[in-house]
């Protein structure tokens, strides 16, 4: 498992100034609402946490960078590997044999 | 009743027969309930109709009747609704008796046709037999794929609660599918698992956990699904989506393209090329990196420049041909900020030695430029200072000594990793550093400390950097005090060390303003109170050495108006001053005075006597001592001597054992002597060793061991230096039984004390990394074994052996040829030990005298992989 990136929690480059930090955090908070999805939200605060204080950032950016981060794990910080696609297709399976 | 069965047959035109004969048999009904159950309904129903002929009874008509309704079942199945709705309607007319038995059927048939309200209709009616309610059941688990009409089903009333329940799946479902959701646990739990809805419940729980990524309990919420029920049929989509191998339908295999991956192969080749790389294996690296390559142009193109990086570090922590890795990547990796953080951090993992340490700062040096200018860090900050101790702590990890001839090489050799340029876009190459660069300042801890400081100048910060200069230069360390007062004027600690280092010079009254800046800072800081007692102490000794009484006595008074004189024994300590003081100045009843002063308040003549020769000693005053009343000499006197060695501790003036006093302690040891406390004596073991009595140090460590478990660390690091020279591995265990004691006590004072005297001793080698701890099985064996030996060991019969001596006195002793300072330094050794002369030493020719210490091994030149 890759270590916890905070700026691929939030979505941000690392070069991500701190408002723009703030705006994605805030972002993701109404997508993801402690309500809703505490997991989620815990993780979003603690990268928030990190990325807001100039030395933890820093730090964060030395330390984290994993020089024997499997190659595969690349994908998951560009996309998810399970999309959601709604109940349509999903359905769709229900109804084939119906038909 | 039995005259229907007649009627019925007069109906369909035959004659009239007579009553039934008999009810129909057991084996006749198990016969049609068998073959019904084989799904041969349409034999069942020739059977059954024979048996009613046979028999012509109620009975024969309900199992006729039911073998008509399970073949309307079967049609009905087989989509063919036409002829189950021909046959019903044939035996409903021909049967009305038996109308309730069918009473679902027409319900079930127009379900079966897409209309679902007829049938759930019928779960409202009173008279519903239960295996009708059982099959309506069955019916919804089996068939019903669209939960809207139940959730719609105007039939049933809002709270029913197979309509409520179809109301929560159609969110639970829509929610898990369309988005991230929390637990929904709360919401299914008013689906029983009893209900035909059970199933949906099972369902929805395997996709919210197959999108956590909680694949264990997908799996097992699949496992739980019947087979036969409708939810099963996406059954193999998940598992597929699982990673098994599984048929799939056209639209499960669009909906597992769908939500999975479709650059599956891609991950696929990354986790192969992960494993060669893991292997080493070279080649088939080299062909999975080509093919690597390939599919990511076609299926992640942004993810290109990324993973070049990646491999490229991978391909270096592998040891693998740089020339052959850049040509299967199709070119070298973009080598930006990101690829320098990897790379850093790869040395830092692979090289863990100096050679490795400086590599890895080096690289970190190029990150920073290139975060830099990336926008990743700020050029000033906290940011940068949080970089710069990062790479202070790679280089504190190796040894001061190995670190300084590797620095050497590195800079030799170092060329600013022109390779690593080569082909890189211009705006990459411009921050590479150009030839004939000045001397790096990442190959020196204190060079980045300074720059950390610098940053961020907290005091955290400048504590470090003071602390590993006054360590290892210590020349500089006054100047880095000074910066920190500088950056930081509200900080107490620099001044502090000032004071010190005025103090060690001799510079008394520079010291004084030093602690007077101090206190008002903050007069609360312990060390400042310590030091204003101490240098004023300081100050009336020297003015006593001087035979200056009247400006002692005006640092006595001001001693005497401390609060913190006034702490524990202290006033005895000076009132000791005041005796010196006074009979400088040929005030003999003031000093005889004092002296009275100094023996109430510590309660014994001979502590007191004990108190006033330090004193006058370290006052150079050659005064009497009040004379013995011959009380004293009964006294107990390891009460006596602990009390004042703890005195000399306290205020920095250690008391000197006279033979007497060292001969009458060893009497009293044999004999079971009381002590005030464990400090008490550890002190006078401490006093011990200073006047080289190693015999009586040795006593008083046992004596240690047998007290406080608090106090067994320093009992055994005073046993490490009491044991003679033959003893050298029993002392070493000593030392590392003392040091791993203080380490899980925190102990911090006795583990500098520790460090100090492994320095400072030549004979003692630094330990190897894994003596450094030690277990509990190992530190009681030790503590065991001192406890037990009690006697001072005995020197060894090959010790005892004449071998021509060849140090300096003995040289001299045979007329040979003798250096005066190396035999004056033999005779300081053979008086006071080697410690005490180390110490004086240093403290003569102003170094520390480090002594030389095994190296670890040196990097080879070939080892350095640029």
């Amino acid at each position: 498992m890759s270590p916890f990136d905070p700026f691929q929690t939030l979505g941000v480059e690392p070069e991500a100034g701190l408002e723009e930090i703030r705006a994605a955090y805030l972002r993701k908070v109404k997508e993801f609402p402690p309500d809703r999805a505490p997991r989620e939200f815990e993780r979003l605060r603690e990268a928030y946490e990190i990325l807001s204080d100039p030395r933890r950032r820093a730090r964060h950016l030395v330390l984290a960078a994993d020089p024997r981060q499997p190659l595969a794990s690349l994908l998951e910080d560009l996309r998810p590997a399970r999309r959601h696609v709604g109940p349509g297709p999903w359905l769709a399976v229900l109804e084939e044999r119906q038909s | 009743m039995p005259g229907e069965a007649n009627t019925a047959a007069q109906r369909q035109g035959g004659p009239a027969k007579p009553e039934a004969l008999s009810e129909v048999s057991a084996s006749e009904r198990a016969q049609i309930a068998q073959l019904i159950a084989n799904g041969k309904t349409a034999v069942a129903v020739d059977v059954a109709k024979q048996i009613h002929k046979r028999h012509a009874s109620t009975s024969s008509e309900t199992v006729l009747v039911e073998a008509y309704a399970a073949r309307i079942r079967a049609l009905a199945k087989q989509h063919l609704l036409s002829e189950a709705r021909s046959v019903l309607e044939l035996v409903s007319a021909r049967y009305p008796a038996s109308r309730g038995r069918l009473r679902t059927l027409p319900a079930l048939l127009a379900a079966h046709q897409g209309s679902l309200a007829a049938l759930l209709e019928c779960l409202t009616d009173p008279d519903l037999l239960p295996e009708q309610r059982a099959e309506i059941d069955e019916y919804i688990r089996r068939e019903v794929v669209d939960l809207r009409q139940i959730a719609a089903c105007e039939a049933l009333a809002a709270d029913h609660p197979l309509r409520a329940g179809a109301g929560v799946l159609i969110s639970a479902f829509e929610a898990a599918t369309s988005g991230p959701v929390g637990d929904l646990e709360p919401e299914l739990a008013g689906i029983s698992r009893r209900s035909p809805l059970a199933p949906w419940k099972l369902l929805v729980r395997a996709i919210a956990a197959f999108y956590r990524g909680e694949e264990e309990s997908c799996r097992k919420a699949l496992e739980a699904i019947e087979p036969d029920a409708a939810a099963a049929r996406l059954v193999p989509a998940l598992r597929a989506m699982l990673g098994d191998k599984v048929a799939l339908s056209p639209a499960a295999a669009n909906l597992v393209a769908q939500v999975t991956d479709p650059a599956e192969s891609f991950r696929k080749t990354l986790c192969h090329l992960d494993r060669a790389f893991d292997k080493e294996d070279q080649s088939r690296s080299l062909m999975l990196i080509r093919e690597a390559v390939s599919l990511c142009r076609r299926y992640r193109p942004e993810l290109l420049e990324r993973l070049r990086q990646h491999i490229s570090i991978r391909s270096v922590i592998a040891g693998f041909t740089p020339e052959a890795v850049a040509t299967a990547m199709e070119g070298p990796s973009l080598k930006s900020a990101h690829f320098w953080r990897l790379l850093a951090r790869a040395m830092e993992e692979i090289g863990t030695d100096a050679m490795g340490s400086l590599q890895a700062c080096a690289a970190w040096e190029e990150f920073r430029k290139h975060a830099v200018r990336e926008g990743w860090l700020p050029p000033k900050g906290p940011e940068i200072a949080a970089l710069y101790l990062h790479m202070a702590e790679v280089l504190l990890r190796i040894d001061e000594d190995d670190l300084e001839v590797c620095r050497e090489q590195f800079l030799k050799r170092f060329d600013g990793f022109r390779l690593y340029y080569r082909g890189q876009p211009p705006e990459i190459r411009a921050l590479a550093e150009p030839p004939g660069w000045p001397e790096p300042y990442f190959v020196s801890p204190h060079a980045l400390l300074e720059r950390a400081c610098e940053a961020d100048p907290r005091a955290d910060h400048f504590r470090l950097w003071l602390e590993w200069t006054r360590r290892n230069l210590p020349h500089r360390a006054e100047s880095v005090a000074w910066s920190w007062r500088i950056a930081r004027q509200e900080d107490a600690e620099p001044l502090l060390f000032l004071m010190e280092e005025a103090e060690s010079r001799n510079a008394l009254q520079r010291a004084f303003k030093y602690m007077q800046m101090a206190e008002a800072l903050d007069g609360l800081h312990p060390e400042v109170r310590r030091a204003r007692f101490r240098l004023l102490v300081s100050m009336a000794l020297r003015h006593l050495r001087q035979k200056k009484p009247r400006l002692a006595d005006r640092e006595i008074r001001a001693l005497e108006s401390l609060p913190q004189a006034q702490q524990g024994d202290r006033p005895a300590f000076v009132a000791a001053l005041r005796w010196v003081s006074s009979g400088i100045a040929g005030a003999a009843d003031e000093a005889a005075a004092a002296a009275s002063a100094a023996i109430e308040r510590l309660g014994s003549e001979t502590a007191a006597h004990v108190v006033l020769a330090t004193v006058a000693r370290a006052a150079k005053y050659s005064g009497e001592l009040p004379r013995h009343d011959g009380k004293s000499r009964r006294e107990p006197v390891a009460e006596a001597l602990g009390r004042a060695c703890l005195l000399g501790e306290d205020v920095g003036l250690p008391v000197e054992l006279s033979a007497e006093l060292s001969e009458r302690l060893a009497e009293e040891l044999s004999a079971g002597a009381a002590w005030p406390s464990p400090q008490a004596l550890l002190a006078v073991g401490e006093a011990a060793l200073r006047v080289n009595d190693r015999p009586l140090a040795y006593a008083l460590a046992s004596e240690g061991l047998g007290q406080d478990a608090a106090m067994q660390a320093a009992a055994l690091f005073l046993r490490a230096r009491s044991l003679p020279p033959w003893e050298a591995e029993r002392s070493e265990a000593c030392l590392n039984c003392a040091a791993e004691l203080a380490r899980r006590r925190r102990d911090l004072d006795l583990l500098g004390r520790i460090a100090a005297l492994r320095k400072r001793a030549e004979w003692l080698e630094a330990p190897e990394a894994g003596e450094l701890s030690l277990t509990s099985e190992e530190i009681r064996t030790v503590l065991e074994r001192e406890s037990q030996l009690r006697s001072y060991p005995d020197i060894p019969p090959e010790e005892l052996e004449p071998v021509e001596c060849n140090c300096p006195i003995c040289r001299a002793g045979h007329g040979r040829p003798v250096d005066p300072l190396e035999k004056m330094l033999a005779e300081m050794i053979e008086a006071v030990g080697p410690e005490a002369a180390a110490a004086a030493f240093q403290e003569a020719f102003g170094f520390a005298g480090r002594p030389r210490r095994k190296r670890r091994r040196r990097p080879a030149p070939d080892e350095f992989s640029f």
